[in-house]
C-alpha cells in the first residue's frame, strides 16, 4: 500500500492548482500621508507651511541622528550627530551633558559649589520566583556649597522614584508631593545633612559623600538618631507591620507608620504596572552614599559625572489595592539590593546663580516655599534625566 | 469458515490493531464514500464498508469482504487579508505603563503592531524574545495528505446480522489538533487565519463500526458508532525562575478516555426500483481538557483548566433515495439524490467557545446540503457520477471572529470492476472528486471589533498616548479578508469478496 500511496500522492500533487495561496494586500496608506505603516519607521509630514522643517523622518525612514517611535522622532543623543535641538553630541563629561545640551564648565577644579540635579540608579532583585532585576531611579535637586575640600548640601528636593523590570513601579504624584521636603539633606536635618569631600586626585577628582538615611511612609523615629554613626539598617528598630495588607481595619504594629501623602492609607503609594497591576502603600527605609572609584572616575572641571552609589533598603507593605480586585500575591513581594550590580549616581551641574538661564531652565522659583513650584522643578528634573532602565 | 474468510479476518485484525488510536471524524464527511459507489451520496447508496459510517442500514445489501485502499486529499484554500491603512497599536503599549482616564491600568491584552511585523528589538524587549509574527505568514492550508482506507463487511448470519467496519487512518503525521483562536487573541500565536472546517480536521483518525439487520425484504435497520476521544492533561509546574524556563520543574499526567457517538439508519425498499433511506448522526467531538498550574517559591499557586474541542461534527439528519431508471440483462441505470440537515448552530470551536460569544448575529446557521447523481452498471463494472452543494454555516464575519469557511460545490466520478484472480474474487475501484470553495469576501465593521487601546489612554505621567483615537487592533482578520479554494480527493481501493 505504500507504493500505492506514493503514486496517489504524486498524482494528487500533479493535479493541484497552484494559484490559490495566502496573501496580504497592501494598505491604502502611502509614505508621506502622515500615517505610519508597520513597515515604515516613520511617516511624518512636513510642516503645514510647506517649509522644509527638519523632523527626523526622510522617505519614511529614520534620518541619521534621529530615533522615531510612534511616528514621533527625537534626537538620538550620543550618536555623534548634532541634529534638531541638540547643541552638541556626543556628551563629553565636560560642557556637553547627557541631554546633548551645552552646560557651563566648572571654573574651579573639583569644586561642587552650585546648583545640581542628580539621578541615583540602583539595582535590586525581586523577592519572588521571578528573581528579576529591578532598576530604580531616585531624583534629587541639590544646592551645594564647598569650602576647601568639604562640601555640604544647603538646599534640596527629593523628586520621586521609578522602578522598571518585570514590573514597573512609580511613586505616585501625591507621594512625591508628600516627600519632597522630608528626609532633608541640608543642615536643618537634626540627624545630619548630606556632606562630603571633593578634592583633586591626580588628573581627576575624588568624591565621597556621607551616608544619608531616608524613611518614607514612616515617622522619623525609624531613623538613626545620628547619621554620622552610619549604623546598618538591621540594627535599627523594626519597620511597621500590617496584620492584613488587604484590610487596613485589622491594624497591626503601625505606631511608627504615617501617611505623608494624605491619601488616608498608611505608607506612601507606589503604582505598579506591567506584569502585575495595582497600588501598594509601603513604608521604606534606606540609605545611600556616593564615591568615585576606578570604574567611576570624575574629571576635573566636570559639569556632569557619574559616581558609584552604595545603597541598602528595607520595605514593608502596609496596604495593597489590586487593579483586578481581590488579592494579588505577586504585588506583596518586595526586593533586596543586588550584590553584584553596583549602583551609580549622575551629577549634572546647572550653574552657580539661581537666576542663570541653565538653572532657570530647571528650577522653578526658589526651592522650598511653594510645593507647586517644587513639583514643577521635580518634573523638569525627571525629564532632563530620564529613568535609565538598563539592568546593570 | 472458509480459507478466504480466515484470510480476510486476519488482515482485518492486523489493520485494526494498527488503528488502535482513534478520534472523531469530520474526515468521513469530507471524503464521502470512497468505495462501492457511495460517491457524494453515501447516505442513500453505495452499500459497502463506508456504509458503516454513513448508512449502516445498507450493510445487509453489501457484499461480504475486506478492503484496503489509499485516499489522498489535498486542500488548497487561499486566504487573502485586506491591507491596513490605520488601526495599528502604538509602540508605547509595550511599555506597560498605560492607564485609562480613571487611572486604571490597561490590561496586557495586546502588543505593539510593530512587534508583530518585525519582532521586538533587543533594546525594547530584554532578550529580544518576541519574534516577528507577520499576518498570515503561518496559514495552515495547502496540504496534501494520504490516508489508509480499511473496510470490512461480514454477514455473520446472512442478512439478519451484518457487521461493518470502516476507517480512514492518516499516513504520516497522525492526528494533530491545532487550537488556534478565531479573533484578536491569535495575534500572539500564528497571527493568521485558518480554514475552520479543514486544516487539522483533515488529520482526524476516523474509525466507525456497527451492525445492521434486514428485518424484511423491504426493511433494514442499522446502528453504528464512531469513536470519540476525551483527553485530559494535567501540567503542574514549579517556577523557580520565571526568567529562565530551563529551571522549570514540570509534572504531567495525561489520561485518554474513549467514548462512542452512535448513528442510526433505516432503509426501505418499497419496490424493486426504489430505495429510500433515513439517517441520524449524533454529535462527534474530540475533547482535550488541559489543567495548568504554576507554583511559585512564595507559595502562590495559580491553576486553571481549559477545554479544547476538536473535530466537532454536529447532529446531522440525512435522507434520500435511489431510483432505478432502466435495467437490462447486462446494465442498470439509476438516479440518486440525498439531503442532510446539520445542526451547526451548536458548533463549538477549538477553544470550546460558541461563535455567538461576540453576538447572536455571529451564531452559526444550520445547513441543508444536497447531492444528486447517477449510477450505471455494465457487466462487472460500475460507474458513478455525483454533484453536491454544501452551504457554509458561517455567517458574515463582520465582528471579532474570523471563522473562514465557504459555500462549496463538488463533483465526483468513480468506477470499480469485479474480477477473479486464482479463484479469489476481487473488486478494484477508483474514485476522484473536486470540491470548489466559492470566493467569499468578508468586511469588518469597526464598531464590532475589540478596540485594544481606549481613546482615553494615557501614560502614568498623564501624557496622551499618540494614536489612541479610534480603533486600534491586531485582529489579523481586520479590516477584512477573503477566501476561496479547491479540495481534491482521490481514492483507490481493492477488496477481497467472499
Amino acid at each position: 500500500m505504500v507504493g500505492a500511496s506514493t503514486i496517489a500522492l504524486l498524482a494528487g500533487s500533479t493535479l493541484l492548482p497552484s494559484c490559490v495561496e495566502d496573501e496580504v494586500l497592501k494598505g491604502a496608506s502611502r509614505c508621506g500621508d502622515g500615517v505610519r505603516q508597520p513597515e515604515e519607521e516613520c511617516d511624518v509630514v512636513a510642516s503645514a507651511s510647506g517649509a522644509s522643517k527638519e523632523n527626523g523622518c526622510v522617505a519614511c525612514r529614520e534620518a541619521p541622528g534621529w530615533r522615531c517611535r510612534d511616528n514621533v522622532c527625537t534626537e538620538h543623543c550620543g550618536d555623534g550627530k548634532v541634529v534638531g535641538e541638540e547643541q552638541c553630541d556626543p556628551p563629553n563629561g565636560a560642557d556637553c551633558n547627557t541631554s546633548c545640551r551645552l552646560s557651563g564648565i566648572k571654573k574651579d577644579a573639583c569644586n561642587l559649589t552650585g546648583h545640581w540635579i542628580l539621578r541615583q540608579t540602583d539595582f535590586s532583585v525581586a523577592n519572588i520566583g521571578t528573581k528579576g532585576v529591578q532598576t530604580s531611579s531616585n531624583w534629587f535637586y541639590w544646592k551645594i556649597e564647598q569650602t576647601g575640600d568639604d562640601w555640604k548640601v544647603t538646599s534640596g528636593l527629593f523628586c520621586g522614584i521609578v522602578v522598571s523590570g518585570n514590573a514597573n513601579v512609580k511613586l505616585a504624584d501625591i507621594g512625591v508631593r508628600g516627600l519632597m521636603h522630608r528626609n532633608r539633606q541640608d543642615p536643618t536635618n537634626p540627624r545630619g545633612g548630606r556632606t562630603g569631600v571633593m578634592r583633586v586626585d591626580g588628573d581627576g577628582c575624588y568624591l565621597k559623600s556621607s551616608r544619608h538615611y531616608f524613611v518614607r511612609g514612616g515617622k522619623d523615629d525609624l531613623l538613626p538618631t545620628s547619621f554620622a554613626a552610619e549604623p546598618e539598617l538591621e540594627t535599627l528598630g523594626p519597620l511597621p507591620v500590617s496584620n492584613d495588607v488587604y484590610d487596613p481595619s485589622k491594624g497591626g504594629m503601625l505606631e511608627l507608620a504615617d501617611d505623608p501623602d494624605g491619601d488616608g492609607l498608611l505608607g506612601v503609594p507606589f503604582d505598579v504596572s506591567g506584569l502585575v497591576n495595582g497600588r501598594r502603600s509601603a513604608v521604606q527605609r534606606d540609605w545611600s552614599a556616593y564615591e568615585s572609584d576606578d570604574a567611576h572616575p570624575v574629571a576635573q572641571f566636570s559639569s556632569e559625572f557619574v559616581a558609584r552609589s552604595d545603597f541598602k533598603n528595607q520595605e514593608k507593605i502596609l496596604h495593597l489595592a489590586c487593579a483586578s480586585g481581590g488579592q494579588c500575591p505577586l504585588l506583596e513581594a518586595g526586593s533586596t539590593p543586588s550584590l553584584d550590580r553596583p549602583g551609580r549616581v549622575l551629577f549634572r551641574y546647572l550653574g552657580d546663580d539661581l537666576e542663570a538661564a541653565d538653572v532657570r531652565a530647571i528650577v522653578v522659583g526658589t526651592p522650598g516655599p511653594s510645593d507647586d513650584d517644587d513639583l514643577a522643578t521635580c518634573s523638569r528634573i525627571r525629564a532632563a534625566l530620564p529613568h535609565d532602565s538598563a539592568s546593570q | 469458515m472458509s480459507a478466504r474468510t480466515s484470510l480476510a479476518l486476519t488482515l482485518f485484525a492486523a489493520a485494526t490493531l494498527w488503528t488502535a488510536r482513534a478520534a472523531a471524524s469530520p474526515l468521513f464527511e469530507l471524503a464521502g464514500g470512497t468505495s462501492d459507489g457511495g460517491g457524494l451520496a453515501p447516505r442513500v447508496t453505495g452499500a459497502g464498508a463506508p456504509s458503516t459510517y454513513f448508512n449502516p442500514a445498507l450493510l445487509p445489501h453489501a457484499k461480504q469482504g475486506f478492503s484496503l485502499g489509499v485516499l489522498v486529499l489535498s486542500d488548497h484554500i487561499g486566504i487573502t487579508l485586506d491591507g491596513r491603512g490605520r488601526g495599528d497599536v502604538p509602540d508605547i503599549v509595550g511599555d506597560r505603563e498605560l492607564v485609562d482616564q480613571a487611572g486604571t491600568p490597561i490590561s496586557n491584552q495586546t502588543v505593539p503592531t510593530r512587534w508583530l511585523v518585525r519582532g521586538c528589538p533587543g533594546d525594547e524587549c530584554k532578550g529580544g524574545g518576541f519574534g516577528a509574527r507577520p499576518r498570515q505568514a503561518a496559514g495552515s492550508s495547502g496540504n496534501t495528505r494520504a490516508y489508509q482506507i480499511i473496510g470490512l463487511v461480514n454477514h455473520l448470519a446472512g442478512d439478519r446480522v451484518v457487521l461493518g467496519f470502516y476507517a480512514l487512518v492518516p499516513l504520516g503525521t497522525f492526528t494533530t489538533a491545532h487550537a488556534f483562536y478565531n479573533d484578536e487573541r491569535e495575534q500572539f500565536f500564528s497571527n493568521s487565519l485558518h480554514p475552520e472546517l479543514y486544516s487539522d480536521r483533515m488529520t482526524a483518525t476516523s474509525v466507525s463500526f456497527g451492525g445492521a439487520s434486514k428485518l424484511s425484504k423491504q426493511l433494514s435497520i442499522g446502528l453504528s458508532f464512531t469513536l470519540n476521544l476525551k483527553n485530559s492533561a494535567d501540567a503542574g509546574t514549579y517556577v523557580r525562575d520565571a526568567n529562565d524556563y530551563n529551571q522549570l520543574l514540570l509534572s504531567t499526567k495525561v489520561n485518554v478516555d474513549a467514548s462512542v457517538s452512535p448513528h442510526f439508519a433505516i432503509n426501505w425498499r418499497p419496490s424493486d426500483v426504489l430505495s429510500l433511506s433515513a439517517t441520524v448522526h449524533s454529535k462527534q467531538q474530540l475533547i482535550i481538557d488541559t489543567t495548568f498550574s504554576a507554583l511559585l517559591p512564595s507559595g502562590l499557586e495559580s491553576k486553571t483548566t481549559r477545554r479544547a474541542v476538536h473535530d466537532f461534527v454536529p447532529w446531522t439528519f440525512g435522507g434520500g433515495g435511489e431510483l432505478e431508471l432502466s435495467r437490462t440483462a447486462n446494465t442498470r441505470l439509476s438516479a440518486v439524490a440525498s439531503a442532510s440537515y446539520a445542526l451547526w448552530s451548536y458548533y463549538l470551536d477549538r477553544h470550546g467557545e460558541s461563535p455567538a460569544t461576540y453576538g447572536s448575529f455571529l451564531k452559526w446557521k444550520n445547513t441543508l446540503s444536497g447531492a444528486a447523481g447517477a449510477r450505471y452498471e455494465v457487466g462487472a463494472t460500475r460507474l458513478l457520477g455525483d454533484l453536491s452543494f454544501t452551504p457554509t454555516p458561517v455567517p458574515p464575519q463582520t465582528g471579532r471572529s474570523n471563522y473562514v469557511d465557504n459555500d462549496k460545490a463538488g463533483v465526483a466520478l468513480g468506477v470499480d470492476h469485479t474480477f477473479a484472480v486464482a479463484g479469489i474474487k476481487l473488486r478494484a475501484g477508483v474514485m476522484g472528486q473536486v470540491q470548489t470553495l466559492f470566493r467569499r469576501d468578508q468586511k469588518k465593521v469597526d464598531g464590532q471589533i475589540q478596540d485594544e487601546l481606549p481613546d482615553d489612554a494615557r501614560t502614568r505621567t498623564g501624557q496622551a498616548v499618540p494614536g489612541r483615537a479610534g480603533l486600534q487592533t491586531n485582529n489579523p482578520g481586520w479590516p477584512g479578508f477573503s477566501s476561496q479554494g479547491t479540495i481534491l480527493g482521490g481514492a483507490i481501493t481493492l477488496a477481497i469478496l467472499y
